[in-house]
């Protein structure tokens, strides 16, 4: 068995005739068939009832809102000519894409180069740091850069930088303005950069890692140079990793708008402006057609781009049955794998130095943002807005934090992402082995529909899940942002899990149902043990999100719960005066999530990457 | 479809192996059945010292009657929370939010509870005449804003006395501006402080009448008056040198940073904004960083009479029927429950039988005597606007200026294209297209 070799492109596997069949073992195949066809669609019920209730059926909804709606014209496609009409949604369009698209080609690519570029140093502390910001709330990461980049030098030290430069280049004294309507954008994509850019690296460090030992000095004995290193020998291999971090950022990054609401300054609201903030700014206090068509055109967009994308990588999310694959691999952290492909001598320490330099500023740069918010949180609320950085440590902004509600949310807001992460570990856990093993009639087009429902924006559905709530009798308890969540959480952790467990070696699972196992018992004692990694990455992940939400609770929170985000974001309003609050409610509300990524770091990376790199 | 009750039991059903080790979770599930004495959750769009100064009172509500309160800050989303909420079926208790218009808009939808008419009764008609649909009125006036004063720094004005007409100050700013002594600071960033500048400026046109007939909702945005309105505008914002650091800062800079570039950094000479410019003040004057005494003088008017007074306020609304949220209304209404916000800088009550010498003596008695004295005052005209007008973030009105101070204040464009541009998107707006 451990003799087998261990084939990145499954086609190949195919061809080497390495592909073991799931049924030759067992008993004959027919009436097995069938009890599992069965079991496997019953595994499903939990998460198909929920993805029903949550994105399918609000989704119809809104496509018949987007026809028959109320609104300025009163049916057909006269919505969708309504919409068009305003200006302002064609720069949400071109702001949306951009956060969809480049954002996480960038991420990508930079990630994938940080991992090349850090690929001798074996500090896995320091790697650990990558976690940070990846846990921080978005509300904190934009609390952080907006005094980075102040619009005054004396407060934004970016802005101070950026003018000095400028100046040399003869602009004017208030020039460039990062957070100005030209530049906002960028800047708000630089504070999401900071925020991921370090899991991508160490994402990608983890999958090179584990390309066999060998290959890559063959290719360079050949003569081979870097691009073809990276062409015939990390890509094939790199590849999965590379689908899962564009994936994962593009959800991500299609969400975002956190960042716009805390970040860009009234005046530039509008230039900074993506869709989920079009929907949710209607000029009218009925939910119109308008916005349901806005809504659709956004998802066919959304859809497609996903879809496509699906397709082009149709080997990164793999039928686990058509190849087996070894339990999860020994990985960097654990071991220090010898560096094989490093160049002998004098070259070779000389230019480690050197990147030993170049990461320490890299990693001392990251830490900017998080070192200001420190500072500013330490100062006399009054201070950062008058003094800049000449200002006396005292302990009242944390005074003030105290007296403003913000600290009530905390344990709320802990109980909730509990509830939400362990519902949502069962029922993807679930869903995800009856869909890596069981393979029910329909599981091949799990993948399109799972994706799909990962991108619905919250934002799109939010009336039409409200219907759903109403007889339910949910609406404005606690109970509907702990659905909406579970609802939003499913579809990722399903695709995660399932490509996990079909990670678990094929003969430890048909010798468990020789032995008489039923499907959970499979489950239970042979899969999730295999695969706690992934179940661990899904529930600190799952976590994490909640606890960094602001849409659900804003969307449908109520006086029975206000996330932390939300409290936060509240303070924001005139922000320079509040920013000494601000700093030290977002280091406070940082302190969760970032414990839960450092504790589980190592499970997020392992869950991650199994059944994606091999 | 099962019914609610089994739902929800299964649904605990389902999360209650995992809800045991959860400590956070006892408080999540205990919430779910609502008790009788729940807080009142009141929605409010004041931060910083405003906020502390509301926080105050509600201790004193509480005290009081022994009910508690819920504040939520809600910043400038207040349409999108209460638009959210509503559709969560979940509204708050109270929004005391300075958006008459939104509240007419919310009342004629029938989201909002109608209020006693004794409510209103220490109130002047005008303003309850602002949250009134079909003869009922829908809101409690709580807190009245002088929105016509320029606060500046004695000294910066160089014994050159405080201008009488719309002209002299023009020419004092071009003066200062020319001698490399930027006077204006401006808190552009925030949209209301520029809707604030154009009703001024509107208010001192023609005695205000267009004012008034584009508030009662009539379509005379294409007017010769609004067009010398944003000409007026243009030929302050666009004086070269005017603004302490440039007008792309200034577009950058919100309203408390504006009144800490005269008053903290005595950069500039002055600020335009309302009464409460003196809470920002107070502020200052405690953490000991007020450079120079305020002095304040009434918006000049532009064509002659009077100088404008444009109001706002802020206006609380029940958006449900709960006991808590009449018991709140009520107190409110009492000429007596402000008195300690009154008493520091930077409020004015609506209420008439607040007593002139509840005020802080000197400038808080003075102002709040200039706003009993007017028999006429206009209401902040973006607050009223409804449909695509209205000055929501990033929308409307708020939108439509933030952009055109842009293309006049930064150097190199003519007033003229701008001015046309901004009416023309004005015009299209007020016509719903």
């Amino acid at each position: 068995m451990a003799a087998r070799r261990v084939i990145a492109d499954p086609r190949v596997a195919a061809r080497g005739g390495e592909v073991r069949p799931l049924d030759d073992h067992g008993p004959p195949r027919r009436s097995r068939g069938r009890a599992r066809a069965g079991a496997g669609l019953a595994l499903l019920v939990p998460a198909a009832l929920i993805l029903g209730v949550v994105v399918a059926r609000p989704v119809v909804t809104v496509v018949q809102d987007s026809f028959t709606g109320g609104g300025a014209r009163p049916a057909g496609a006269g919505h969708y000519l309504d919409a068009l009409t305003d200006p302002q949604l064609g720069t949400d369009v071109v702001n949306t894409l951009s956060w969809a698209l480049v954002v996480p080609v960038v991420v990508t690519v930079i990630g994938y180069l940080l991992a090349v570029f850090t690929r001798d140093v074996r500090a896995s502390r320091v790697l650990a740091l990558a976690f940070i910001p990846m846990a921080l709330p978005l509300v904190v990461t934009g609390t952080a850069f907006r005094i980075l980049y102040h619009p005054s030098p004396r407060l934004g030290p970016a802005t101070a930088l950026a003018q000095a430069v400028a100046g040399w280049f003869g602009a004017g004294p208030d020039q460039p303005q990062l957070l100005g309507a030209g530049l906002v954008t960028p800047a708000l994509m630089s504070a999401f950069l900071w925020a991921w850019l370090w899991l991508a690296a160490v994402l990608f460090r983890a999958a090179i890692d584990q390309i066999p030992p060998g290959v890559e000095d063959a290719v360079r004995a050949e003569g081979g140079d870097s691009w073809r290193v990276l062409r015939d020998v990390q890509w094939p291999f790199l590849r999965r990793t590379a689908a899962v971090v564009f994936m994962l950022l593009a959800v991500m990054a299609s969400r975002t708008f956190d960042l716009v609401l805390i970040m860009a300054p009234g005046s530039v609201q509008h230039s900074a402006e993506v869709l989920g903030l079009y929907v949710l700014r209607q000029p009218t206090v009925e939910a119109s057609g308008e916005a349901a068509a806005v809504g659709v055109v956004w998802l066919l967009v959304v859809g497609t781009a996903v879809l496509l994308g699906a397709r082009w990588v149709r080997y990164d999310w793999p039928a686990p049955a058509a190849t087996w694959r070894r339990s999860p691999p020994d990985s960097w952290w654990r071991r220090a794998r010898p560096g094989t492909s490093r160049p002998p001598g004098r070259v070779r320490s000389r230019r480690w130095l050197l990147r030993r330099v170049a990461l320490g500023a890299v990693v001392a740069g990251w830490a900017v943002p998080l070192v200001l918010l420190a500072l500013v949180s330490s100062y006399d609320p009054i201070e950062p807005a008058t003094r800049g950085w000449l200002a006396v440590p005292t302990g009242s902004s944390y005074q003030a934090l105290a007296g403003s509600g913000v600290l009530d949310t905390l344990l709320p807001t802990a109980g909730m992402g509990v509830v939400v992460s362990a519902t949502v570990v069962v029922v993807a856990a679930l869903a995800a082995y009856s869909l890596a093993w069981l393979r029910p009639y329909g599981s091949a087009a799990a993948t399109g529909a799972l994706l799909l429902a990962a991108i619905v924006p919250i934002q799109v559905i939010a009336g039409p899940l409200h219907d759903v709530l109403a007889p339910l009798r949910l609406q404005g308890t606690v109970l509907a942002p702990v659905l909406v969540h579970i609802g939003r959480g499913i579809p990722l952790a399903v695709l995660v899990l399932r490509n996990a467990f079909g990670a678990v070696a094929a003969d430890r699972v048909a010798r468990a149902r020789l032995d008489g196992s039923t499907e959970l018992g499979v489950l239970a004692r042979v899969v999730v043990p295999a695969a706690w990694p992934a179940l661990a990455a899904v529930a600190a992940l799952e976590f994490i999100l909640v606890w960094n939400d602001l849409v659900v609770g804003l969307l449908f929170g109520g006086s029975e719960f206000t996330p932390v985000a939300m409290a936060l974001f509240g303070q924001s309003r005139q922000f320079t005066t509040s920013a000494g609050v601000l700093a030290a409610g977002a280091l406070v509300a940082s302190v969760p999530p970032v414990l839960v990524a450092l504790l589980a770091r190592k499970a997020i990376v392992a869950g991650l990457i199994s059944g994606v790199s091999r | 479809m099962t019914g609610p009750a089994v739902t929800r039991r299964s649904l605990l059903k389902a999360a209650g192996p995992l809800l045991l080790p959860a400590a956070g979770a006892v408080p999540l599930a205990a919430a779910g059945c609502a008790a009788r004495d729940d807080p009142v959750e009141i929605f409010v769009m004041w931060s910083g010292g405003e906020l502390a100064a509301f926080l105050d009172t509600m201790d004193e509500f509480e005290r009081e009657t022994g009910r508690r309160t819920r504040t939520v800050p809600v910043g400038e989303q207040v349409r999108e929370l209460l638009r959210a909420r509503f559709n969560a079926n979940n509204p708050p208790d109270l929004a005391i939010v300075p958006l008459p218009g939104l509240i007419r808009e919310y009342a004629r939808n029938g989201r909002v509870m109608e209020l006693d008419p004794a409510a209103g009764r220490h109130i002047p008609a005008s303003l309850n005449q602002t949250v009134t649909v079909d003869g009922r009125l829908y809101g409690l006036w709580v807190k009245a804003a002088h929105k016509s004063l320029f606060w500046y720094r004695p000294s910066a004005l160089a014994g050159a006395g405080p201008p009488a007409t719309w002209g002299e100050l023009v020419s004092l700013l071009r003066r200062a501006a020319g001698a490399g002594q930027p006077p204006l600071s401006i808190g552009a960033a925030d949209g209301w402080v520029l809707t604030d500048w154009f009703e001024n400026v509107l208010a001192g046109l023609d005695g205000g009448a267009t004012y008034q007939r584009l508030a009662a909702g009539e379509d005379l945005w294409a007017s010769d008056v609004v067009t010398a309105a944003l000409v007026r505008l243009a030929e302050v914002w666009s004086i070269p040198g005017v603004f302490p650091y440039g007008p792309r800062r200034a577009l950058l800079t919100q309203f408390e940073e504006s009144v800490f570039e005269v008053f903290a950094e005595c950069r500039s000479a002055v600020v335009f904004e309302g009464d409460f410019v003196d809470a920002v003040i107070g502020r200052l004057n405690a953490a000991g960083r007020l450079c120079e005494e305020p002095e304040t003088f009434r918006v000049p008017p532009v064509t002659g009479g009077p100088p404008p007074l444009v109001v706002g306020g802020d206006v609380a609304a029940r958006m449900n029927d709960s006991e808590g949220s009449r018991e709140l209304v009520e107190w409110l209404a009492r000429p007596e429950s402000l008195a300690g916000w009154i008493k520091r800088a930077g409020f004015l009550s609506p209420n008439r039988t607040v007593p002139i010498g509840t005020y802080p003596p000197g400038r808080g008695q003075q102002l709040a005597a200039e706003l009993r004295a007017a028999d006429q005052f206009l209401f902040d005209l973006s607050d009223q606007l409804g449909g695509r007008l209205s000055a929501g973030q990033g929308r409307g009105m708020t939108k439509i200026l933030t952009e055109f101070f842009q293309s006049v204040a930064t150097p190199g464009g003519h007033p003229d294209r701008p001015v046309r541009a901004a009416q023309r998107r004005l015009v299209d707006a007020a016509r719903g297209d």
